[in-house]
């Protein structure tokens, strides 16, 4: 007589292998970026100096920013935004406007961040709708895209004057503004995502949109908030970025969606939605930089360094997949 | 005859843009051909369908554009062995590449949009090294000769361009594999529970994207006899318009062939007039943009009132039942 | 030397729990061929349990399943459909945006791999005329059938499968009386050809017209099967029926408040006629009624989250905003949904976050969250259902399907609701949870707040409500004060009502 067995494992065990796993799946990051840390500083000679760290963190800065926010639009479940290249050159062409214009740096990043927010509200209100977040930010980033260039005739748009890259060169005990800013909007970020109803419920609408709807979670005003955090994010960094290479043109940063995305991904957000925090995207952000860094001293080509770049999303975000799916049995 | 008007009423949609679009375009600009605008199916035209095959199965292939760059190279680069064989050695590894990417993710249970996001970099990384770095040419010029000339109105290029999207709407109409992929992204756990294969389905969806890639990116290279590292990046944002333009639903299990050869038209002649007016590339990204939000919120706006529509039709009957 | 076996299908000692909860213990099924055995007993009770597992979808704990004397291993819906058995699902498992030929040969070992549809059509006419669909072209796609035309694909769809075990789980919910008798005849004609035939129902009359053999669960057992011709109703009613009312129930109210809902001239798709109900302060009304009998679209009318075709809701003799659940529960009234797993709880967030999901904003200044109010009134909540307080912190995901109805129903008590609408409230649960939740019902109730319960267990509609409503089929039967009912009575209103049929 043959018997079939049941799960061999006790309900204890596997609460206890759970809890491993998921410890496991939530702290490898910052060891695996400790142990690259160490293993670089013995291995590559220039590695462990301040000019390779402060050009890591500031490689961060931008993407982290943006990834922390974008953090926000995963969280709820609405994947990511696909037009976030387009929106950082909008926001950095309004800067160097708005900023030679007025004559004052802060009111230009004030309306590099409006415009950001203004596209990013009528993205979260469609997708609040019910649309496909990623074709709707597709469409909107080509459509933004499409009228940047317009308006600048495809143009650089170039600063006049070198006031407007102070946010960039402007450093404390030597590290850069951009960085400072980063701790700072990242903090900001997990405070809106972690302490308040808007995060709670950013939270929630991710892990399961059907119960949040039985528990009068708005679907639309949730999205749109999180859609708002992002924009804030996508402002802050383009002024950022923009004022470190003081010109910005229609055909910039290509690479900078897949980048942010792949920050996301590898910092162990869930792409499902109800699980991760901005923290985790940033520090993403910072193993892809160190990596890249890594490589460059040590001479890899641009190709290679691409390949490898891919192997290790694949890898990563493969590894966090299955730990994911065994920490939930 | 029901069919026939069917059949229009299916693609109204879709053929009315057209019309538009053609109309438009001619109108601005007099010595405006649409026959030019064919010759984009490779790579635009097989780029979309690829990419629609794997949204029927419920999926996101994100790494295409890649692959046809992967297949633009290794055509360069095996030129040696006769443009034509070369030709068919990239389309083949290819596509056991997409295969093996499908493999992969069925047998990891991940998110397609994922996975590819990673395999997206990591082709263009391998196309890198395959190019060693820089652009690449052939050696012979005169071996790209055979891609030129007309069979009728058509280039050997896009004929075979025509002859894969038929084939694939044959594919997805009348056979078991290909209905299955519909299955597979309309319904999946009842597919599965009905008997379906999943990881199947996957091998031969991405298997066809890959596919599809590979053939637009080395008939490309064939044609103009080189290849480069970041070659058919704007692929993958133009081959997602044209196919969700052309109404193959992102949520899966919806859509044919014929959805993505409007897509690939509209798109196609709205890029070709704005290019022969003299607008800049970016007015036409422009436009394609604006298309594609306006069709996806065309078809949401149509959805919500035949729903409303049902519902009154039955508070209606309700009360016309009350009633008599 | 072996014996050539009778039976065509046996299952012996099966055993099958989920966590704490037993929902199989030695069940014992042996079906001959051309047979038609049908299963009977309380939802809970064990019959779709072993049916997963015949079917390959659930693995039992112990036990063996032997199919004409052979030792067979069902470990997956392919393995049971390739030892020969079909099952015709409760929930429907069509493809919507496939055509009904192409549905009709979806996924059948040895299909054809050309699916040209003039083959396709015209061998789906010869099955779709079997359960009466001759007048449908097969070109149609699923999605565009009616509710009663997909069940009946779904009955065509197994026909088309050439099985030698045939199981049914309630194939006449959504179905007419002349569908019904279509589907009474596919299934003798099946029986007729020497196959064997397992038909799941709560409907007694289709049983007693179509049956063989009847195999009673109740709580988790099977009782040894019986002759059909032995039997009639009131001998199956007395058979199912197992539970004592014993002390599982808290005390009914004794005295009720004015009334704080009212339904008038309520009409909700799925309903035959009005519904009229009238709900006081302190009163769990119970809804009963089995699959296809209209509760769960009269709870989901009243929490806005269906359509209302006709009539009104009055909430303390003001109309209802019925437009969602956020107007709802701006209102005053809550909903626990009946299947927490897809839309009754966040798996993946804590108690404590389960707890406070529709009420933050009442623990939140200026947006943000008071971390210690919100934990005080969590704690609050779990020591009323009894969840251990130092678990706030554990993810709802992991946790056993008590607690976990716990936290689904326990979560409304912070809005302070004037009324509770609750479907299935112990679905899944263990007996001590179960007392847990009722003890907590009837508390919220003597503080005020109205309830409505409505549960396909007869057992604990009758236990726990102060009043009960009875359906059938898409029409209220019954309508009077729990004390006026015995459970042999109001199993049968909900099992076996004839006359509601004409």
């Amino acid at each position: 007589m043959t018997t079939v067995q049941g799960s061999a494992i006790g309900f204890q065990e596997r609460a206890g292998m759970r809890r491993t796993l998921n410890a496991v799946r939530n702290y490898s990051l910052p060891i695996l970026i400790a142990m690259v840390f160490i293993v670089a500083s013995i291995l590559v000679p220039q590695f462990l100096t301040f000019e390779t760290i402060r050009a890591i963190l500031l490689a961060t800065s931008v993407t982290g920013i943006i990834a922390a926010g974008m953090t926000a639009i995963t969280l709820s479940g609405n994947l990511f935004s696909l037009g976030v290249t387009a929106s950082v050159v909008l926001s950095g062409v309004i800067y160097i406007w708005v900023g030679s214009a007025t004559g004052n740096i802060f009111i230009g990043a004030i309306a590099a961040i409006l415009a950001a927010l203004v596209v990013g509200f009528a993205q979260g209100f469609i997708v609040g709708l019910g649309l496909n977040p990623v074709v709707v930010t597709l469409a909107a980033g080509a459509i933004i895209y499409g009228a940047t260039a317009i308006l600048t005739g495809g143009e650089v748009v170039a600063a006049q004057s070198r006031e407007l890259g102070r946010f960039a060169t402007f450093a404390i005990v030597g590290i850069p503004l951009p960085v400072f800013v980063l701790v700072a909007f990242t903090a900001v970020a997990w405070f809106l995502t972690e302490r308040t109803t808007i995060g709670r419920n950013v939270h929630l609408l991710g892990s399961n949109k059907y119960t949040a709807r039985n528990s009068g979670i708005s679907f639309m005003g949730t999205t749109i908030w999180a859609f708002l955090i992002f924009s804030v994010g996508l402002g802050v960094a383009a002024v950022l970025q923009v004022s470190q290479t003081l010109q910005v043109q229609a055909d910039n940063f290509a690479e900078l969606t897949m980048n942010v995305v792949a920050a996301v991904l590898v910092g162990g957000t869930a792409v499902t939605g109800g699980d991760g925090s901005p923290i985790k995207s940033v520090i993403g952000a910072l193993f892809i930089a160190t990596i890249t860094q890594i490589m460059v001293l040590v001479g890899v080509p641009q190709g290679t360094r691409y390949f490898v770049l891919g192997v290790v999303v694949v890898v990563l975000v493969v590894t966090l997949h299955l730990l994911r799916k065994a920490g939930s049995r | 005859m029901k069919s026939v008007a069917a059949w229009f009423a299916r693609y109204a949609l879709q053929l009315g843009v057209l019309v538009i679009v053609v109309a438009s375009m001619y109108a601005l600009y007099p010595s405006f051909r649409v026959e030019a605008s064919i010759e984009r199916l490779i790579p635009l035209g097989v780029i979309a369908a690829g990419l629609a095959v794997t949204m029927i199965a419920g999926e996101f292939d994100l790494s295409i554009a890649s692959m046809a760059a992967l297949a633009g190279a290794l055509t360069v680069v095996l030129s040696g062995l006769g443009l034509v064989v070369a030709v068919l050695i990239a389309i083949a590894v290819c596509t056991l590449l997409g295969m093996l990417q499908g493999w992969a993710i069925a047998k990891l249970g991940i998110n397609s949009l994922v996975f590819t996001v990673g395999t997206l970099v990591l082709i263009r990384g391998l196309t890198w090294l395959v190019c060693g770095g820089l652009a690449i040419s052939i050696d012979d010029i005169a071996a790209s000769d055979i891609f030129y000339g007309k069979l009728l109105f058509l280039s050997p290029l896009s004929a075979t361009g025509m002859v894969i999207l038929i084939g694939l709407g044959v594919f997805l109409s009348r056979t078991r594999w290909g209905r299955e992929l519909y299955a597979l992204g309309s319904s999946r756990p009842e597919a599965i529970a009905a008997g379906v294969r999943y990881s199947r389905g996957m091998v031969i969806a991405f298997g066809i994207s890959a596919g599809c890639g590979a053939v637009g990116g080395a008939l490309t290279s064939a044609l103009s006899g080189s290849a480069a590292p970041n070659a058919l990046e704007s692929m993958l944002v133009a081959g997602i318009a044209a196919a969700l333009v052309g109404g193959i639903s992102i949520a899966g299990g919806r859509g044919t062939m014929v959805n993505v050869f409007l897509g690939f038209a509209i798109i196609s002649v709205l890029s070709a007039g704005l290019a022969g007016m003299g607008a800049k590339a970016f007015v036409s990204q422009l436009f394609i943009g604006i298309f594609l939000l306006l069709i996806v919120l065309a078809e949401y706006f149509i959805q919500r009132v035949t729903e409303q529509n049902s519902r009154k039709r039955r508070r209606r009957l309700v009360q016309t039942a009350a009633v008599g | 030397m072996n014996s050539t076996a009778a039976y065509r299908l046996e299952a012996t000692g099966i055993y099958k729990s989920y966590g704490a909860v037993s929902a199989l213990i030695d069940v014992h099924i042996a079906l001959k061929p051309g047979e038609v055995m049908a299963l009977l007993g309380e939802n809970g009770a064990g019959k779709s349990t072993i049916v997963k597992i015949i079917s390959g979808l659930v693995s039992h704990d112990d036990g063996t399943i032997q199919i004409d004397g052979q030792d067979v291993q069902l470990n997956s819906v392919n393995a049971s459909q390739a030892a020969g058995i079909a099952v015709v699902q409760q929930e429907f498992s069509t493809v919507g945006t496939l055509s009904v030929a192409e549905n009709l040969v979806l996924g059948q070992r040895g299909a054809a791999w050309w699916w040209g549809p003039r083959k396709l059509n015209r061998s789906a006419k010869a099955i779709l005329a079997r359960v009466g669909l001759e007048d449908l072209d097969p070109n149609t796609l699923i999605e565009k059938l009616s509710v009663a035309e997909m069940q009946l694909v779904e009955i065509a769809r197994v026909l088309a499968k050439d099985a030698k075990i045939v199981i049914f789980d309630e194939p006449t919910a959504a179905l007419s009386d002349a569908e019904i008798e279509r589907v009474l005849k596919v299934v003798r004609r099946l029986a007729a050809e020497g196959r064997s035939i397992i038909y799941v129902t709560h409907r007694l009359g289709e049983v007693f017209e179509v049956a063989d053999q009847v195999v009673i669960f109740r709580n988790g057992r099977s009782q040894p099967s019986q002759d059909v011709a032995d039997l009639n109703v009131d001998k199956v009613v007395t058979m199912m029926i197992g539970r004592e009312l014993g002390d599982l129930y808290p005390q009914r109210a004794e005295a009720l408040g004015e009334i704080v809902l009212e339904t008038r001239g309520l009409k909700v798709a799925g309903m035959r006629g009005e519904v009229n109900l009238q709900l006081r302060r302190g009163e769990i009304l119970g809804l009963t009624g089995q699959l296809g009998s209209g509760t769960t679209e009269i709870m989901k009318a009243i929490a806005g989250t269906e359509d209302v075709l006709a009539g009104t809701v009055e909430l303390d003799g003001a109309p209802l905003d019925l437009q969602g659940r956020r107007r709802g529960i701006l209102s005053g009234v809550a909903y626990c949904s009946p299947d927490r797993k897809r839309d009754g709880i966040f798996r993946g967030a804590t108690i404590r976050q389960n707890l406070s999901s529709p009420w933050l904003r009442r623990v939140s200044r200026l947006g943000v969250v008071n971390r210690k109010h919100e934990n005080n009134e969590a704690v609050r909540t779990a020591s009323h259902f009894a969840i251990d307080q130092t678990r706030m912190n554990a993810l709802v995901g992991n946790l056993s399907g008590g607690n976990q109805q716990k936290v689904a129903v326990g979560k409304w008590l912070g809005i302070r609701p004037r009324v509770l609408l609750v479907e299935e409230p112990t679905r899944g649960v263990d007996v001590g949870a179960r007392a847990e939740i009722y003890a907590q019902l009837r508390r919220l109730c003597d503080s005020g707040v109205g309830v409505i319960v409505s549960s396909s267990d007869t057992n604990e509609v009758l236990g726990l409500s102060d009043t009960i409503a009875t359906y059938y089929r898409g029409t209220q039967t019954a309508h009077k004060p729990a004390s006026e009912w015995t459970e042999p009575e109001l199993v049968r209103e909900v099992m076996h009502r004839e006359e509601v049929t004409k």
